[in-house]
């Protein structure tokens, strides 16, 4: 059951990574710069990583009982229902039938549709996770997968500040429709 | 603004990793009330643009 709930966390971050990886794929190979509402939605993604993130990052320093679960969990189910306020804010911004909608669909379904199945299910998997709370404190094995997860889930925030720095510039806010990166074509 | 978030973001994964919980804890909670001012304000412009 422990390594379960290890393995589960490890799922948690490695599938928000790998939307996050594709969303820099549609970013930086197709050329299709985030609008404001999509780089919410990034934030959301990793708020609700963070959860189990940190679950892993406690269980390295010690045993975790399921005050620990429930906070991490809870931090998890907190951002994927303000992440899922926004992925349905902008599905409702492109919802009339004659709009084309932002960017182009991946599988059928707009990015930030994705979104919204990517909130519910983090919630569904929180959900989860907090029925199969521990009764006493246990001592989790963190072993190197999980801290190459960690890494990768550290590198993936870092290169997301980077990109969004470029694409903000010295600006308060990302235009409702980027065309360039502000950093580099825009004057402050 | 978004900058910001993301270096919010930076700082409390940092705490995190370090085992700081109440420095974790207290930046976590600023990004959450960052995020959704945020969107509080992306989700106003729309509305005044549509009016």
């Amino acid at each position: 059951m422990r390594s379960l709930r290890v393995n589960l966390a490890q799922f948690c971050i490695l599938a928000i990574t790998g939307v996050l990886i594709a969303a820099f794929g549609v970013q930086f190979g197709a050329g299709e710069l985030p609008c404001p509402l999509c780089m919410l939605q990034r934030m959301g993604m990793i708020l609700a990583a963070f959860g189990p993130a940190w679950l892993l990052l406690r269980a390295m320093r010690g045993p975790i009982d399921a005050r620990d679960y429930a906070q991490c969990y809870g931090i998890s189910v907190l951002a994927a229902i303000v992440g899922g306020a926004v992925s349905v804010r902008q599905t409702l911004l492109h919802i009339a039938p004659s709009d084309p909608g932002f960017g182009e669909p991946v599988m059928g379904l707009h990015l930030y549709t994705w979104g919204i199945v990517i909130f519910a299910t983090v919630c569904i998997v929180s959900g989860i996770q907090l029925l199969m709370l521990p009764k006493n404190s246990e001592r989790l094995h963190i072993g190197v997968r999980a801290k190459c997860v960690l890494f990768l889930f550290a590198a993936v925030i870092t290169v997301n500040t980077v990109a969004v720095f470029a694409l903000e510039g010295f600006h308060w806010v990302i235009p409702d429709d980027p065309t360039s990166y502000r950093l580099f074509g825009d004057a402050p | 603004m978004d900058t910001i978030i993301f270096i919010l973001l930076c700082s409390c994964f940092v705490a995190m990793w370090r085992g700081r919980r109440k420095a974790a804890g207290l930046l976590l909670v600023l990004t959450f009330v960052a995020v959704i001012l945020l969107f509080n304000h992306h989700a106003t412009d729309a509305l005044e643009i549509s009016l």
